[in-house]
């Protein structure tokens, strides 16, 4: 039922629910890990593309993230979807760019493979995020030569192709001309451009 | 927020004005464009501006054909691979129109027209179908339990349910299993200053700019030579304005 | 509680009472592996689509939830109206009432496309303009009051029985808003030519009262029959009458829905398309002839007057008749395409102006089977644990005055 989920989950706004969860996993793993032997250490994680300068930089890049990347990820996203803040601070896109390589052994390195920088540590605490049900989970560079560099504009060709255009559409807009005078304007108003 | 106008798109110059651009092309009488300025990526989006979208059919040759796959390009739809047709995505289609009476017949795109007030925000019981303050609408699949309530709200058939697995989703464009989704007006591309890809696939037809703000290319087109509304009956008050329907 | 009637468990114990729980959870589990397959596939493995986005999951779950509000509609006449007949069915009534609420809600949210996300509305990402989270308020205050007015009823303290005719009142109040807000998922659809309509709501509520009327007549006349238990006319023909006039209510409101709908033009499509196109079938003989005109027949004709068998298949012909009503709403109104160029021929790859084909799949129809089943199940195994029943509903302890003539 929606509701008896509603209800459990009214947890406090700061640690949310699955973090808790999560949590309450790392411990219990944490513990088993601790009776099974000792000298457990954590998984080791893939280098990222991008390295720092010094090594203070990478402690407090490490300790930050380590532990509050779950809520700088969620407060990222919100204020990308609300109010169009797109930096490439915390920006999932920006971790992924930077922590997975584009290939990996020459394939594509997914979320599903335990190599993969994010499924290294969350397989190792039993954590299983749903981000990657829906953000890409390796880079992709976006086709763009067609249409993100320049504004169209700009663009000289587009003016030909309208041209054309017109003189295609001129039969038609003659037999509107009668009809609506509105559209009879607007053509008539175009055929000066396309003149120019 | 005086930064808002400092970065609002202005689109428009009077001719005067254009003289002195650089690279301005005409794209309806009297009505000049040059460089969009792009909002800074740390500042949010202002109620201030609303985006609107302006189609005159006429002009589409191709009934929209080139928007579509510029869209299909931007962000990865209908390729899914279990789905059937009737399953598979569309953010925006080509409607072939024939009135019964005079056998008129005209084609034209249809997406997510992006009312002001919309039925499928109103509907949502999450949240998760909403509008931004610059007047986008879209879906925050982060908080969509994919109970389809907006689809079945929607006067436009505007939304889509994804029904399998994706993989290698474009990264601006993030889509799953389990959520609705619709055009978003490439809010991706819009918040960087630029073009929806269906205005730039056909900017002879296709006008984007801010309804609020009078002097925009879009504004004055549509004071100029008015513009029509889907349904409008249901006063929803569209953000996608079309001549020649 | 007013009555004096002695309630007991339900003693069986043989291959019967368990051999009928484990068919029910057999139907169960069926439901259950049906929803974690369609999980994991994607709503693709379901006949569902972007124009048919609700199919036969919905129709079991709206059928079951409108069901729920209806159950406890026996109760509410004991207590509120005081008709000390219904009232030894009181418990039975509203824990068959939150049993069919769970069915219904369970397959709902078995449904949906991204269950995880329904946590993130603890978060407060709630939409109260929308009737779907009114809903879910509504739904679980719901089981909450029925469980309040249950303890009324079944405690042998003076405080909680002190409570029973006040919770009853706020349980009839309560019932109204919900089924009236279940009505409203479809009746405040703007978009939609069969729907939008506000008599959408007061249509859903007197439906309610059709289904829970005739699963009340069912699940009685089962039990007793199984337990051995005494069950006489004077209780059962209250049950038969009021069903009967509950169809026939339901049928006025739908004729003045479709009376209203034919006047105005812009809904003529709509209408030929269910009253003579491609629902007709479903409509005509399935809501009309099965769920209404035989029914009321098996009831009314004199010579089938106490008879039980008749009272039985009418009951049985009122269920699948709601099934057939909540199809052609739900399913009917959703293949008629959009209207967004009247007078108009309209085509395009998202099946614009298409009449748009549904036919379920065996997981999604599972899936409704198997929250049905859950809400049956729920009722027999409680019946077994709680005292809902009572030990006789012979006539000379329901009502001593009761002359059968």
């Amino acid at each position: 039922m929606f509701s008896t989920l509603f209800k459990i989950s009214g947890n406090s706004r700061r640690s949310p629910k699955w973090f808790t969860v999560s949590l309450a996993m790392l411990m219990l793993v944490a513990l088993g890990s601790g009776l099974s032997g000792c000298d457990s250490e954590p998984p080791k994680l893939m280098k990222a593309v991008k390295q720092f300068k010094t090594d203070k930089e990478l402690e407090e890049h490490m300790s930050h993230i380590r532990k509050d990347h779950m809520e700088l990820l969620r407060h990222k996203r919100d204020k990308t979807m609300y109010l169009g803040i797109r930096t490439k601070t915390n920006s999932l896109k920006a971790c992924i760019n930077c922590h997975v390589p584009e290939q990996h052994n020459g394939k594509i390195l997914r979320h599903t493979d335990p190599e993969h920088f994010c499924a290294t540590c969350h397989n190792y605490v039993s954590a299983d995020p749903d981000c990657f049900q829906c953000h890409v989970d390796h880079p992709v560079k976006q086709d763009v030569a067609k249409h993100s560099e320049t504004d169209s504009f700009t663009h000289k060709p587009e003016v030909a192709t309208f041209n054309t255009v017109e003189s295609q559409a001129s039969e038609k807009s003659v037999a509107l001309a009668d009809v609506s005078t509105k559209s009879a304007e607007s053509e008539v108003v175009t055929g000066e451009t396309s003149s120019e | 927020m005086n930064n808002i106008d400092s970065y609002r798109r202005r689109f428009l110059s009077g001719i005067g004005v254009v003289a002195g651009a650089t690279a301005a092309v005409s794209i309806a009488p009297g009505v000049f464009l040059r460089d969009v300025q792009a909002k800074p990526a740390d500042q949010p989006i202002s109620s201030k501006v609303r985006w609107g979208m302006l189609i005159d059919i006429n002009k589409l040759e191709d009934g929209g054909d080139a928007c579509i796959a510029a869209c299909k390009k931007e962000h990865g739809w209908g390729e899914e691979e279990h789905s059937n047709d009737e399953q598979k995505a569309q953010w925006i289609r080509k409607v072939k129109v024939t009135e019964k009476l005079t056998g008129h017949s005209f084609s034209l795109p249809v997406m997510c027209q992006h009312c002001e007030t919309p039925p499928c925000v109103d509907v949502c019981p999450t949240g998760a179908s909403m509008k931004r303050a610059d007047g986008i609408v879209q879906v925050n699949k982060h908080i969509c339990i994919g109970c389809r309530y907006c689809m079945m709200a929607c006067p436009y058939k505007a939304r889509s349910f994804v029904h399998e697995t994706l993989i290698d989703q474009l990264p601006d464009t993030p889509r799953g299993k389990g959520t609705v989704e619709s055009c978003n007006m490439c809010v991706n591309r819009v918040d960087e200053g630029k073009n929806p890809a269906c205005v730039d696939a056909a900017p002879h037809a296709l006008l984007f700019g801010d309804l609020n703000d009078p002097e925009s290319p879009i504004s004055q087109a549509l004071k100029k030579y008015g513009g029509s509304q889907i349904r409008a009956d249901l006063g929803l008050n569209t953000g996608v304005r079309y001549w020649g329907i | 509680m007013a009555t004096k009637a002695i309630f007991s468990e339900v003693k069986n114990n043989g291959i019967g009472y368990w051999g009928i729980l484990g068919l029910l959870g057999l139907l169960v589990l069926g439901g259950l592996a049906s929803a974690l397959y369609m999980e994991h596939h994607g709503h693709y493995v379901t006949g569902m689509n972007n124009q048919i986005v609700w199919g036969m999951p919905h129709v079991f779950a709206i059928f079951l939830i409108v069901a729920s509000s209806g159950a406890a509609n026996v109760a509410t006449v004991g207590t509120v109206f005081g008709k000390k007949v219904y009232q030894p069915l009181g418990r039975l009534s509203a824990f068959l009432a939150a049993a069919l609420l769970i069915g219904g809600l369970l397959i709902l949210l078995l449904d949906l496309g991204d269950m995880a996300h329904v946590i993130e509305m603890g978060y407060g990402y709630l939409n109260f303009k929308s009737i779907f989270a009114w809903n879910m308020i509504l739904y679980s205050g719901f089981i909450a009051i029925l469980a309040v007015y249950l303890w009324t009823m079944m405690a042998r303290s003076k405080t909680p029985r002190s409570l029973y005719y006040p919770v009853g009142v706020l349980n009839m109040i309560w019932r109204f808003l919900l089924t009236m807000g279940t009505g409203s998922i479809l009746g405040w659809l703007v978009a939609r030519q069969y729907y939008d309509a506000a008599i959408l709501a007061p249509l859903f509520i007197i439906a309610s009262y059709v289904f829970g009327t005739a699963l009340n007549i069912l699940l009685v006349m089962a039990t007793y029959k199984l337990t051995g238990r005494e069950l006489g006319d004077a209780v059962l023909n209250r049950l038969r009458y009021s069903l009967a006039i509950f169809i026939a209510l339901t049928m006025f409101f739908e004729f003045m829905r479709h009376l209203t709908n034919l006047y105005a033009t812009e809904h003529h499509g709509i209408e030929a398309f269910i009253l003579s196109g491609e629902f007709s079938g479903m409509f005509w003989f399935g809501e009309v002839f099965i769920g209404a005109v035989v029914p009321m027949f098996l009831i009314w004709c004199r010579f089938l007057k106490n008879n039980r068998t008749a009272l039985a298949t009418a009951a049985i012909l009122a269920v699948l008749g709601g099934f057939f009503f909540v199809y052609v709403n739900l399913i009917g109104g959703q293949s008629y395409p959009l209207i967004m160029f009247p007078n108009a021929e309209v085509s395009s790859s998202y099946f614009d102006g298409a009449v748009n084909q549904y036919s379920s799949t065996f997981p999604e129809f599972m899936l409704g089977v198997g929250g049905f089943a859950l809400s049956i199940a729920i009722v027999v195994f409680g019946m077994k644990i709680l005292r809902l029943t009572p030990v006789s509903l012979a006539d000379s302890v329901v009502d001593p005055h009761y002359k059968n003539d």
